[in-house]
């Protein structure tokens, strides 16, 4: 249980510095948040087709993927737009973040 | 000469201090991906349904913590600037995932399309309650220590 702890949290490490790289690039505007959970679901789904050892799956999948995507920041800028009226956004936001990933995912998952 | 100096100076404190908010934001994230995969593996929430209810766990509970500080001057105010973030984006943020639902929501697809949907709805609605939770209450809390 404590190697896969530490595969798990090296992926961490770099999953979460990737996320706030994105998230300083487009200065902290929910784009960075957008573009982090897409490409990072659409490599998990990726992931998951390919033999990986133990030790990658452990670092890449639940560690990198996982942490390199985020709902709690979904959520928190979801909220924002709310909270400013700008509910059209809030409604983009969430549905394009679901139907491109989801959509892409599939099709990786199908093909 | 002396301006330049001063000013390689500054540049290399700017980069040391963007190098220490970024390492301390991985440092975050390597106990946030970990507090997600041990409460993943230890609280056996996925045996109750087929519906993945431990991500659904750490989805909801993260992102009601993470509106709850940041509206929170009484706890953003407690940590540094470089601590604050290292909690919130890099803790919080790595604790909860947007991939695993992805991948969740598709393999249930397979077998049952319309719990797929409702794993997703189910998320969002229940995740933005979280997060406005987290903002009533961090307001409500500020709002009584004024107070008294």
């Amino acid at each position: 249980m404590l190697l896969p702890i530490l595969y798990v949290s090296i992926g961490g490490f770099f999953g979460s510095i990737a996320r706030f790289f994105l998230a300083n690039i487009s200065n902290a505007s929910p784009i960075g948040t957008w573009i982090a959970n897409i490409t990072g679901a659409v490599l998990l789904g990726f992931l998951l087709q390919v033999e990986l050892s133990n030790a990658l799956f452990y670092i890449l999948t639940i560690g990198f993927c996982g942490a390199y995507t985020t709902f709690s920041t979904f959520g928190k800028e979801t909220m924002e737009f709310m909270l400013n009226d700008q509910y059209g956004l809030a409604f983009m936001y969430v549905m394009s973040s679901f139907i491109v990933s989801f959509g892409i995912v599939y099709f990786i998952y199908i093909a | 000469m002396v301006i330049s100096l001063k000013y390689t100076a500054y540049a290399r404190h700017a980069r040391v201090l963007k190098m220490r908010l970024y390492i301390a934001v991985g440092i975050g994230g390597m106990i946030g991906a970990s507090l997600r995969f041990l409460l993943s593996s230890f609280i056996l929430f996925e045996s109750f349904g087929s519906l993945p209810l431990a991500t659904f766990f750490v989805n909801i509970t993260g992102a009601f913590i993470l509106t709850f500080m940041t509206f929170s001057p009484t706890i953003k105010n407690a940590f540094s600037k470089t601590t604050f973030t290292a909690l919130s984006t890099g803790l919080i943020g790595s604790y909860t995932t947007f991939s695993t639902i992805i991948v969740e929501a598709i393999e249930l697809s397979f077998t049952q399309m319309s719990l797929a949907i409702l794993y997703m709805i189910g998320t969002v609605l229940f995740g933005l309650l979280a997060s406005l939770l987290g903002i009533v209450a961090a307001t409500k809390m500020t709002k009584e220590r004024g107070e008294s």
